[in-house]
């Protein structure tokens, strides 16, 4: 017989026995392995803690939301948002099946290209726009989609220079009901700020209005707000062809779909709360069918949904390092993952798990990450089995975001892998060494 | 000077073309071989001749149809009344005064016939012929200024004075040698439709035959010995058949049903072997009506059986996909075999309406034609279409609730253009499971595309329906929900065409326009063809650039320079720059024309798909590749999508090769080319980048593959072509630039 494992003795409360008030007691949910991979083989040969994607979980997230929109609008285009993650190899799953690139900044146009990108189809987004940049997205034929008047201005006199039209798009902000309304991106729509940059752009020679962009904001957990926001869209839209006889070839409404992973301070867990694409498609698609447009001139609905499509595809692995108490007698978990590769953590309280069969005990848990920084916090409380130093954890949902915002600090960034369709492990970013720096500093000042 | 050579040419050629058109054909040669066998007899040549110039004089002089007037169609009757009269008096000018008027006489029934006929969709055949014939034939009693011809009786005294005695040697030598009855009464009978009674002139037609075509060669004999073992069998006397010369109506009719006004197939040729017994039966019932007016019925029986049977087939509700009657006459049933046979689809009269998937996005077919639950007897042409995710599966969560299944509450579309015949609307949808065999259609919409032509969309979503009886809608518009109501134990659209307007109607077999079925690798477009079981559907999205670039509008005019690469001098002199036009002709055919070349490439766009119909010209000419490298492109489609078509042999094939497959065509077709399209870089859904595009043609002789060509196409947004092309012995680089806007 396998000899038991030990649990250190703890006080709790008895939810055994009868459902009480708070239902009946709950089972852990345990992440032993990724894709049919178990999750201990992973850690042994690319260390901890590892970024894990998964391609089958991308490519069937892509597919729901393509069929959900596709099913109920005629001309639908998904671009990928590069800032929720920009690795090739995870791009390049999304330009497979038929995104196009959204980027917000010259970096990211660049990297768009080097994947082979066509200029033609990528999408140039953001505040922050250099005459280098723009004079690259002129010339490589990409959308671009205006913020400010200055970026307008700009965009003239670079277009009279290189004597070459531009493809523009003006990024339109508006009340669409919710809360924060967001305001500091583009032009305004009730203040007839983006009906002037509209006229401004028709009337200048080297700009080909294309079409109308906005994003209403980020974990937009009311789809009629989209339904809103469409539906002025298509005001300007029809405003447009009106006066100058002219019909724009898409409206693009952005991202912010919400994924499963609740906010911090949500009652509710994230995945009964957060609409599906069907019902975000639903709204959308209505609007825009329903509004002014006549069929035969509908234009091509773009989406730049980031998150609601990544976030779900990825995992980090982790290693616990201590268990300790606090002053009040709380149970501290530290881990090996900390806050600065795991930027989503301040957003949200995060899915971890056991990666094996742990006791049924739970208790009220602080979990922390390694650095030596008193913000390195990985879940604020959470009631967690007792788990030993040395066992590994599966922090789920962390496809969005981290692998941009993340930063080096104080000691390398792990190993990204994908595990593909075939069931094969592939490291899609190497874990950085002391050649990574020696590469980029120079010493001798 | 040009002028007059032309005018010259088409008097000519209107001549020629009365003569071959007896055999439905404009062959220069076989008029030749058959304007020297008319003067076998110079008394009926004579008189054929005269008949021709008058019939042909007076369509010119009121001004009728150029074209038809130009391909013998005017004249063939008068010809044949001319002869007709000619052969039967002695040579006199009170004779051929009698020709010209039985010519005119003749000609205003041939005019009358068209416009009569014309309106049933059928030919007037020889019927003016036979009035006319039997007119003079039935005065000719009265005729007592006119003598009776005496030749044909002193047979040698002709031959004689028409080529002395080598003449008559060679035709000793021919009588001594053809012993069998059976080669001697066809040859006969087919100088017989020349009213000629001699072996020699049957020899000539023959061989006149062979050379314009070989398919009309088999069927001459194929009709003829039907005939003759019909005889044997039935026991009727045979040699009578050679004496009245009637054996030409089984060999015409043979023709035209086998391989003129039907393309020719097997099942042309099994149903002319069906009907020539019939053929014999109104020859000899109808000998005995007029023996009592001492007449011939001429070709009597011929005219009957084939303006029957076209006319019965025209009356045919479902679409047929056998004996299929030659759309656009391409006067040579193996040109009509090769353009036609495998292709018929890419013609416009064969699918009026073209209907698109009444729905957004990719669906899957759950039941196709003849399908295992419902769609079967009177209702078999009918399709049910669902949504599936990743994983097959239609409904989400536990899918006890229509809300689950995938489908429901999604917009449905009009297929085409149309008006709204019936409305139904008020039927509660369905728990999962259960059905309603009460109102089995559920909410339905029925869409009329023409007087024939309707589509019905049914089981609904209950109260989902935005359309009223009445209403004009238009392709792709949305008409209501996909829904649960009738006989639809769970959430389904069902998509049929009917020939009536009522919610119960039965289906009729008729195609989609167009539709992309996802494989694989990327989608293969499939147009006027069937959806099946299982295939995920989409509707292609049309692509600007394509839209534009294919659109060939009449006084576009485009300039390619082409570049060879090629040790053979064939090869070599197809580089220069050329000019080709676009124009229209009389019959609203568009094609391209070649300035340099004289090359004509005719073309035709539904708004889906570019065609190209038919070419005409040089083959070693730039506007030749691009006929075989745009021979079909859809103006939409997504990228790494495929088409696949066959080329018409007669265009890449030629020799003996071509030659031998002419004489098995009907039955089999051992050469083929294969043409496929690839879309590498599909531009994209807003149209904003370029259109590559690959294809591949493959020769294949017996199935043995021979790969012809590749190409790479690229296409921008100015709508200009940029073209490689890769064969064995060339590489040709084509760029066709518009030079008008």
């Amino acid at each position: 017989m396998e000899k038991l494992k030990y649990d250190k003795p703890v006080i709790s409360r008895i939810t055994a026995g009868v459902p009480s008030k708070f239902g009946l007691p709950s089972k852990q949910k345990i992440i032993s392995e990724i894709d049919g991979i178990p999750v201990s083989r992973l850690i042994e040969e690319y260390g901890s803690p590892l970024f894990v994607f998964s391609e089958k979980t991308i490519r069937n997230t892509i597919a729901e939301a393509k069929q959900a929109f596709e099913t109920r609008y005629p001309k639908v285009q998904f671009a990928w948002s590069y800032k929720t993650n920009y690795l090739d190899a995870i791009c390049n799953i999304f330009h497979d099946e038929g995104a196009w690139a959204e980027v917000v900044s010259g970096f990211e146009f660049e990297k768009a290209l080097s994947l082979g990108v066509n200029g033609s189809q990528i999408i140039y987004n953001g505040p922050e726009k250099s005459e280098e940049d723009l004079e690259l997205a002129i010339n490589n034929d990409a959308y671009i989609h205006i913020d400010h008047f200055d970026e307008l201005y700009l965009l003239m006199k670079i277009t009279k220079k290189l004597n070459k039209k531009a493809r523009v798009a003006i990024r339109v902000n508006m009340d669409t009901g919710i809360y924060p309304m967001w305001d500091r991106f583009g032009f305004n729509y009730e203040n007839g700020e983006a009906w002037n940059a509209i006229n401004r752009i028709m009337l200048a020679g080297n700009l080909e209005l294309t079409g109308l962009h906005t994003h209403i904001g980020t974990y937009i957990m009311a789809p009629s707000a989209y339904a809103i926001a469409a539906t002025k869209m298509a005001n300007l839209f029809v405003a447009t062809n009106r006066k100058f006889n002219h019909w724009m070839k898409y409206i693009d409404l952005g991202g912010g779909f919400a994924s499963k992973n609740p906010l911090k301070g949500a009652y509710m867990p994230g995945s009964e709360t957060c609409p599906s694409f069907d019902e975000y498609a639903e709204h959308i698609s209505n609007a825009i069918i329903s509004s002014e447009i006549p069929h035969e001139n509908l234009p091509a609905l773009f989406l730049e949904t980031g998150r609601a499509l990544i976030d779900d595809a990825g995992y980090l692995l982790t290693t616990v390092l201590a268990n300790k108490r606090s002053s009040t007698g709380r149970r501290y978990l530290v881990i090996d993952a900390g806050v600065n590769i795991l930027f989503t953590s301040f957003w949200y309280n995060l899915g971890i798990f056991p990666s094996k069969p742990v006791s049924d005990y739970m208790e009220e848990t602080t979990i922390y990450g390694p650095l030596c920084m008193n913000i390195d916090v990985i879940r604020d409380v959470v009631n967690f089995p007792h788990v030993k130093s040395g066992d590994q954890l599966v922090i789920e949902r962390i496809g969005a975001y981290n692998v941009t915002q993340w930063m080096q600090f104080i000691t390398y960034r792990p190993n990204v892998i994908l595990t593909d369709t075939e069931g094969n492990i592939k490291i899609i970013r190497k874990k950085e060494s002391m050649e990574t720096f020696k590469n980029s500093e120079n010493k001798n000042i | 000077m040009i002028l007059i050579t032309n005018k010259g040419k088409d008097i000519l050629f209107s001549i020629l073309n009365s003569y071959s058109q007896v055999f439905f054909s404009t062959s220069k040669t076989l008029a030749l071989f058959l304007v020297v066998i008319s003067f076998f007899d110079y008394g009926a040549g004579i008189g054929g001749l005269l008949a021709v110039i008058v019939a042909n004089s007076f369509a010119w002089g009121l001004g009728f149809n150029k074209y038809l007037l130009n391909s013998g169609m005017y004249g063939f009757n008068a010809l044949l009344t001319g002869l007709g009269v000619g052969l039967f008096y002695q040579p006199s000018p009170e004779v051929y005064i009698l020709i010209a008027i039985s010519a005119l006489t003749c000609f205003i029934f041939t005019v009358v016939f068209q416009g009569v006929l014309g309106k049933y969709g059928l030919p007037y055949l020889s019927v003016p012929f036979l009035i006319t014939i039997w007119i003079v034939a039935l005065s000719s009693n009265s005729l007592s200024a006119l003598n009776l011809s005496e030749r044909g009786i002193f047979f040698y005294n002709e031959l004689y004075s028409l080529g002395g005695n080598t003449f008559i040697n060679f035709y000793e030598l021919l009588e001594a040698n053809i012993k069998s009855s059976f080669i001697r009464i066809y040859f006969h009978s087919l100088g017989a439709i020349f009213f000629q009674t001699n072996i020699f002139a049957g020899i000539i037609i023959a061989a006149g035959i062979l050379i314009y075509s070989r398919i009309t060669f088999v069927l001459s004999i194929l009709g003829y010995t039907t005939a003759f073992f019909f005889y044997k069998f039935a026991g009727i006397e045979f040699d009578s058949l050679g004496y009245t010369f009637i054996g030409f109506n089984y060999i015409l009719t043979a023709i035209a049903l086998g391989g003129y006004y039907l393309v020719p197939g097997r099942v042309s040729i099994g149903w002319t072997i069906l009907l020539l017994p019939a053929v014999v039966l109104i020859t000899i019932s109808s000998r005995q009506i007029f023996m009592l007016f001492k007449i011939s019925p001429y070709s009597l029986p011929f005219n009957v059986i084939v303006l029957t049977f076209l006319y019965a087939l025209k009356l045919r509700e479902q679409r047929p996909r056998n004996l299929i009657e030659t759309p656009v006459q391409m006067g040579k049933p193996e040109t009509n075999l090769y353009l036609y046979s495998r292709n018929i689809k890419r013609f416009p009269a064969a699918f009026p309406v073209s209907a698109i998937l009444p729905f957004y996005g990719e669906w899957t077919v759950s039941q196709a034609h003849n399908g295992e639950y419902t769609h079967k007897g009177a209702w078999r042409h009918a399709w049910d279409f669902i949504i599936t995710d990743a994983n097959k599966n239609q409904f989400k969560n536990s899918g006890d609730l229509p809300e689950d299944y995938y489908c429901f509450g999604k917009s449905v579309l009009a297929p085409a253009d149309g008006e709204i015949a019936g409305v139904v609307d008020n039927i509660r949808d369905n728990t999962i499971g259960d059905v309603n065999t009460k109102d089995n259609w559920g909410n339905t919409v029925i869409i009329k595309h023409n007087d024939y032509l309707f589509s019905k969309l049914s089981h609904l979503k209950f109260q989902s329906v935005k359309v009223k009886p009445g209403n004009k809608v238009k392709k792709g518009q949305i008409i209501a929900l996909c829904g649960n109501s009738g006989r639809s134990p769970y959430p389904h659209l069902h998509f049929q065409f009917q020939s009536k307007p009522y919610v119960g109607s039965g289906t009729i077999d008729y195609p989609l326009g167009q539709f992309l079925v996802r494989g694989n690798k990327g989608y293969i477009l499939k147009s006027f063809d069937y959806p099946v079981k299982d295939e995920i559907l989409a509707n292609p999205p049309i692509n600007e650039v394509l839209e534009k670039a294919l659109h060939f509008i009449p006084g576009r005019r485009i300039k390619i320079s082409v570049e060879t690469e090629s040790s053979k001098i064939k090869w070599k002199k197809m580089a220069g720059v050329y000019h080709w036009n676009v124009d229209t002709d009389i019959y609203n055919n568009t094609f391209i024309s070649c300035e340099e070349h004289n090359g004509r490439a005719y073309l035709y766009n539904n708004g889906d798909m570019h065609y190209f119909t038919n070419f005409s010209g040089k083959k070693y000419s730039p506007l030749f590749w691009f006929f075989i490298m745009l021979y079909k492109v859809p103006l939409g489609f997504l990228p790494k999508s495929r088409i696949i078509d066959s080329l018409p042999v007669n265009h890449l094939f030629g020799g003996i090769l071509k030659i031998l497959q002419d004489f098995a065509a009907p039955f089999y077709l051992f050469l083929n080319a294969d043409y496929q399209l690839t879309i590498i870089d599909g531009g994209d859904i807003i149209s904003s980048g370029n259109v590559n595009m690959h294809t591949q043609v493959t020769k294949k002789i017996a199935g043995k593959k021979i790969k012809l060509c590749v190409s790479k196409l690229n296409i921008n947004q100015q709508g200009d072509f940029n073209i490689s092309i890769e064969t064995k012995e060339a590489k040709i680089r084509m760029i066709c630039q518009n030079e008008l806007e």
